[in-house]
């Protein structure tokens, strides 16, 4: 094993949520490392990796080396994780330098009041220990940060301080028609902030409509978190890249003393620091806390309360595919560029979940190509088809709160292990009855939906995983029924942050990445306040 | 920072046995003739394997190193030149294979191919043989931008495509 190294604080994923909070720290002369068990990766390679691979999956141009390996939507693989609940979601991650904003769809909004008052209001799961109000500062902070593209009035439930920092992104075609085609069902739907140029920001391009954003967007005019890592590394923050950690190391005092960690060569090291940041996700934050037991924790670290892997939540969806009679060119510009609102808040969550509508501008002309060649078609007539199926059809999209359930959670098997040697991660995950409401509700409105529409057909799909990872380390005021309080610090180690969804102690509608990224920052100053009073 | 990446010669596959070579060295004839099978396949059965690409997907593929290097995914297949030969004949007599027949499969499997990009076989995983030059790609042309390659341009994916028949 190498020799020890020190430094003030060690952020274990490079993220967006560690990736924020490494600039914060640094800008004000912390020495910190930003620790990473994936490669660094180019743009450019991304781009190819997806000319290059034969599957059709938004996360197959990535790599997925064995030594940090990640889940695999190929069935040919082995599993990275077990599924053992009656539903077994198809999970997607990256584990590299920058971390999972490289293939996000940019999608940057704002959890709503209510959704953090969720048992106050409604008598549903918890309540966050802070509400809407404290996070809003944050928040626009965090839009700042990243470059945020929205309309300041477009939803009144979520109140401003201070507008976008960059006009809404234009609603592409296809999206502009369906709003039309919606709006008799009460449907009004809202330009979708997105972390996407809508001008020249902070370095990057204007978006030009590559229509990419998932899997990657080639220009960068969309917002990822290298961004935030090559401006912590300027600012002197050290980025180990192919560092796998494997262990926190916590003494009787319930200090963190040290990380260990495996490179991807195989050799070992050790880390000190002053304080320790967690910033992985909700699966391998939970896993690390797991790992690390020793005699004094044997439960694992910060898991006094018995939290630490339970509550996973994600935003189940269902989707509706939609052959319409007028031709709408999906695919054409930004993947998502409008959502609907109208059932994210209200009464009727007491007994079924919030949800919202997403329009998906984005064509699968794999998929549409192969269903046409199964059905037999032969050239000229297949190029014909081929045309106008992708011309007329659409995708509808849902995000639908899950309640947090303490039975959907992660655990390790010590007798099994994945390609790295470490101990395989088990998911026992299930939809309960609130969900359950949720996807009839949704069925119901879509073939409302199809019908309002005129579509010459419709199938309704799923439900499936938006692979928003989300309370497996939640915050609270109680410690016996949290893992951090609401800075994330933990409960039982007080040099000991978590950073990410794994917080979360609701979910929500809304894509976590933006509320990951505020209460990054809100951390931030947690940690420089822990640090300069040094406790 | 330092690379950490194990390198990719690490001196062992010098260090071979004396068998080894020796085995090594019986069996660079054979890979002599393979090669030569291999040359003499192309000589009979690629012309073939181009007219049936064409009759298929009706258009005049080029004969380039994209069309030749498709061919050569193909080439491990086993009864590929039977294959390529009886479904050419098929075709060339009656228009499309019977339904059912190994020439029918054959001549969806090829137009697969092309159209997808991706090969698809039981005996190895699928794989990508063809980008943008992929036929899909050419049946919505001007309707969405090829991928990766293309783009709208700022707010124009707010408008018909200016292609859109």
């Amino acid at each position: 094993m190498n020799a020890s190294t020190e430094c003030d604080v060690v952020i274990i994923g490079s993220g967006v949520a560690g990736a924020l909070c490494a600039c914060r720290l640094a800008e004000q002369g912390v020495r910190v490392r930003l620790i990473e068990a994936g490669p660094w990766i180019e743009r450019a390679s991304i781009v190819q990796g997806f000319e290059q691979t034969a599957d059709n999956d938004l996360s197959a141009g990535y790599p997925n080396p064995d030594w940090a390996p990640r889940p695999n939507w190929n069935p040919s693989a082995r599993p990275y994780i077990e599924h053992l609940g009656t539903v077994h979601p198809a999970l997607e991650y990256l584990r590299v330098v920058g971390g999972t904003t490289w293939h996000w769809s940019g999608s940057a909004m704002r959890m709503r009041p209510e959704d953090f008052r969720l048992y106050s209001e409604y008598q549903r799961g918890v309540d966050w220990p802070l509400r809407y109000e404290d996070l809003e500062p944050d928040y626009l902070s965090a839009e700042h940060e990243m470059g945020v593209a929205g309309e300041a009035s477009a939803d009144p439930g979520l109140p401003r301080s201070a507008p976008f920092p960059m006009p809404p992104v234009p609603p592409s075609y296809a999206e502009i028609r369906i709003s039309a085609g919606l709006k008799q069902l009460g449907y009004k739907l809202l330009p979708r902030p997105a972390a996407r140029n809508t001008r020249s920001y902070d370095g990057r391009r204007q978006c030009v409509g590559y229509g990419t954003c998932t899997p990657v967007c080639p220009s960068g005019a969309q917002y990822a978190a290298i961004v935030h890592v090559k401006k912590a590394q300027s600012l002197g923050v050290e980025v180990l890249a192919e560092h796998r950690v494997e262990q926190l190391v916590a003494g009787a005092d319930g200090k963190i003393h040290a990380l260990r960690f495996t490179r991807s060569d195989g050799s070992r090291g050790e880390i000190r620091a002053r304080l320790f940041v967690v910033a992985a996700n909700g699966i391998e934050t939970p896993r690390l806390l797991l790992m690390s037991a020793n005699e004094h924790f044997p439960a694992g670290l910060a898991n006094r309360s018995g939290q630490v892997g339970r509550n996973f939540m994600d935003h189940p969806g269902l989707l509706m595919q939609l052959r319409l009679p007028e031709a709408v060119f999906s695919g054409r510009g930004p993947n998502s560029t409008l959502y609907g609102s109208k059932h994210a808040a209200g009464t009727h969550r007491r007994h079924q979940p919030a949800w919202i509508l997403s329009t998906q501008n984005s064509l699968d002309l794999h998929e549409l190509t192969r269903t046409a060649l199964t059905e037999g078609h032969m050239p000229p007539q297949l190029d014909q088809i081929i045309r106008t199926r992708a011309a007329h059809s659409f995708l509808l999209d849902t995000q639908i709160e899950q309640l947090p359930d303490p039975d959907n959670r992660i655990t390790l098997d010590w007798k099994q292990r994945d390609s790295a040697g470490l101990p395989r991660i088990q998911l026992h995950y299930r939809y309960n009855a609130y969900e359950q409401a949720g996807f009839v509700h949704v069925r119901a409105q879509f073939e409302k939906m199809a019908v309002a529409l005129n579509a010459q057909s419709h199938e309704i799909l799923g439900p499936f995983s938006h692979h928003h990872l989300m309370g497996t380390a939640r915050m609270g005021s109680d410690p016996s029924q949290s893992v951090t309080d609401l800075d994330g610090r933990t409960h039982d180690h007080n040099n000991l942050f978590i950073l990410g969804s794994a917080v979360f102690p609701t979910g929500g509608t809304a894509n976590p990445t933006l509320t990951i990224a505020a209460l990054s920052l809100r951390a931030a100053r947690a940690i420089l306040a822990q640090l300069q009073t040094g406790q | 920072m330092r690379s950490t990446r194990r390198p990719l010669n690490d001196g062992r596959f010098f260090c071979l046995p004396r068998r080894t070579l020796l085995k090594g060295s019986l069996l660079l004839p054979l890979a002599v003739m393979f090669q030569q099978g291999r040359a003499a396949s192309f000589k009979t059965v690629y012309p073939d394997f181009l007219a049936l690409s064409r009759k298929l997907t009706r258009r005049a593929l080029p004969d380039n190193a994209e069309t030749r290097q498709l061919y050569q995914g193909f080439l491990d297949e086993p009864w590929f030149a039977e294959h390529v030969h009886s479904t050419l004949a098929v075709l060339q007599k009656h228009g499309t294979p019977p339904p059912g027949t190994a020439q029918a499969w054959f001549a969806r499997h090829v137009l697969t191919t092309w159209y997808l990009g991706v090969y698809y076989h039981e005996r190895t995983p699928p794989k990508r043989w063809l980008k943008a030059s992929a036929l899909r790609h050419q049946a919505i042309s001007g309707l969405v931008p090829l991928r990766f390659r293309e783009y709208t341009g700022y707010a124009a994916w707010s408008q018909r495509p200016p292609e859109a028949t």
